[in-house]
């Protein structure tokens, strides 16, 4: 391929059977320089440390991919004519990329290149999404760990705040953590 | 789609491009100037000491005119037609905004060399510029220590002000203090209506004049105060955003004894600022100040060239990696990329403004802290 797709050197499964369509999947990536190999039949678990899966959707339900949150593999579903109830197969896995048969090496390439860029979007924003909630986490342990600091040191509401700043600095941890620790150390102290 | 960069790694001598955003027209160009002129400084010194692995920084510059539908629309040009994927730019807030999803979607990086509102986190963003734990709390302190505990809020109307305002509200009732006026001016408007605002703040009586005023207008509230011949010594005007290039438009004599917090000004004295302060002049005249927004957008410059020096890819999730926690000297001292947050650990100082035009510096931290932009361990 003359233009640049983004394949080399990635880590790619093929989950279809080694068949001739399996023969073209295989063959198309390794030409565009991705590592490719078969997993057939389809595995338990969601793979983790591969950068994309071409997934032929079945019809039984041991088959399909459920995206999990610790992943950031692409997922293209691979798509047969004939398979049953096709709209709920496909919102149940939510592919990043759809290819439909018969197959193209262009198509192939393609629905590579758009699902690693819909994959990797998504990934920021879970990660944003991660952010945020341990910073509300850790703005309600904060409170806590001030009420029992103002209550257990007899600190006022400043005093408790500097106190948390200046441990957490020290210690090169989060705030939240300090905090955290002082729930936890009050809890034992008080059961 | 999100662009493949095919032209990423060091190839023989050619340049590496960056983008830059500051208006050179319009409302607040008489800030967003000076933040693009401490970036060339900056783009000039690296480019000076042989570029960075040999190759020239480059940047793709555009004006948006103080119009935050330009800022979105040259961040979506610098991104997806001229490539860039490191965008230095904004001061408004309403334009970080307006930035800020296309940085996201295209996983570009932006880099704020402005203080802002806080309540705000991006993978794609590094704030370089003060969050509110590290200007409002301790000017609210201060100012109540010495003055009283009777504001009055006068700010310009968008975001930034509104929310800044939400917060010393906190800050202030928290230490037992009151609001006794709060009024928000539209960004470009005129000197009759300061006049206006300045009656009711001379009938209110307050104690301090909290201004989140911005820009342009920034010369108008300050010179209808001096006009109403109200007295700095008993109500000044104390700011997050007046800097020695607001008080140069207004007159040295309008900004005289008011009061302004910020992590930076061009009478710090610390080690590298003396050459700081002299190489700016040099370069755009003796009498450009220097300011904390220049200070701000001129340290982002160095902070990114090193990191990009190590890694010689312009990758934004590695130069990200390698940038949070990294530490600079910077003419505000040592400062350091949180990794926790994106932002910046700054110093805090507060400076009184003189006959000269120049802020005298009335307090300084011992050191930088760190920011809090959520305020989880601060009130």
């Amino acid at each position: 391929m003359p233009q640049s797709t983004g394949a080399e050197r990635l880590n790619v499964w093929i989950v279809h059977p080694a068949d001739a369509d399996g023969q073209v999947l295989v063959s198309t990536l390794r030409r565009a320089g991705a590592q490719a190999e078969y997993v057939w039949p389809p595995p338990e678990r969601w793979p983790a440390h591969v950068d994309a899966a071409y997934w032929l959707l079945a019809g039984r339900p041991r088959a399909l991919p459920t995206a999990s949150e610790e992943t950031d593999t692409a997922l293209i579903a691979v798509l047969e004519p004939g398979v049953a109830e096709l709209q709920r197969l496909l919102g149940d896995c939510s592919p990043h990329a759809v290819l439909s048969k018969p197959l193209h090496p262009f198509a192939i390439l393609t629905s590579l290149m758009a699902a690693r860029s819909v994959a990797r979007y998504e990934r920021r924003l879970k990660a944003k999404v991660r952010k945020l909630e341990e910073t509300l986490r850790s703005i309600r342990q904060v409170e806590q760990a001030k009420v029992i600091l103002m209550r257990v040191r007899n600190f006022g509401e400043q005093e408790a705040y500097e106190f948390l700043r200046k441990r957490a600095m020290d210690r090169r941890v989060p705030v939240g953590s300090v905090a955290a620790a002082i729930i936890e150390a009050n809890d034992f102290l008080t059961s | 789609m999100e662009t493949v960069r095919r032209d990423r790694h060091s190839v023989g001598s050619e340049p590496w491009r960056i983008g830059v955003l500051f208006s050179r027209t319009g409302v607040t160009a008489v800030i967003e100037q000076s933040q693009l002129q401490g970036t060339l400084l900056a783009l000039e010194e690296v480019n000076s000491a042989g570029g960075i692995n040999g190759r020239e920084l480059v940047p793709v510059i555009y004006d948006p005119g103080s119009d935050p539908t330009k800022f979105a629309r040259y961040a979506h040009k610098l991104l997806t037609e001229d490539r860039v994927t490191m965008i230095f730019g904004c001061y408004t807030s309403t334009s970080r905004k307006a930035v800020l999803p296309l940085v996201e979607r295209w996983n570009g990086l932006l880099w704020y060399p402005t203080l802002y509102e806080g309540f705000e986190y991006s993978p794609n963003v590094i704030y370089t510029g003060a969050a509110p734990n590290q200007n409002s709390l301790c000017l609210a302190e201060y100012l109540m220590e010495r003055l009283g505990d009777r504001f009055y809020f006068v700010g310009s109307d968008y975001v930034y002000p509104r929310e800044s305002n939400r917060i010393m509200r906190e800050f202030i009732s928290a230490r037992r203090g009151t609001i006794v006026g709060e009024e928000y001016i539209d960004l470009r408007a005129d000197r009759a209506r300061f006049k206006a605002v300045i009656r009711e703040v001379g009938r209110a009586q307050p104690d301090i004049v909290f201004s989140t005023v911005v820009g342009e207008a920034t010369a108008h509230l300050y010179q209808a105060y001096c006009e109403a011949g109200l007295n700095p010594a008993t109500m000044p005007l104390a700011s997050l955003t007046t800097t020695e290039s607001e008080i140069r438009l207004m007159g040295a004599e309008v900004g005289c004894g008011h009061y302004t917090s910020a992590p930076y000004f061009e009478r710090v004295d610390t080690g590298k600022n003396a050459s700081f302060v002299a190489r700016y002049k040099k370069r755009f005249g003796a009498d450009e100040p220097t300011n904390m927004c220049v200070e701000a957008a001129y340290f982002q410059i160095h902070v990114f060239a090193r990191a990009l020096a190590e890694i010689d890819v312009m990758d934004t999730d590695l130069v990200r990696m390698f940038v949070l926690g990294s530490e600079f000297d910077a003419p505000q001292g040592v400062i350091s990329i949180d990794s926790e947050t994106n932002h910046t650990q700054l110093w805090t100082r507060i400076g009184r403004a003189g006959r000269d035009g120049q802020f005298e510096i009335v307090l300084e931290t011992q050191g930088p802290s760190k920011p809090d932009p959520y305020l989880i361990c601060a009130r």
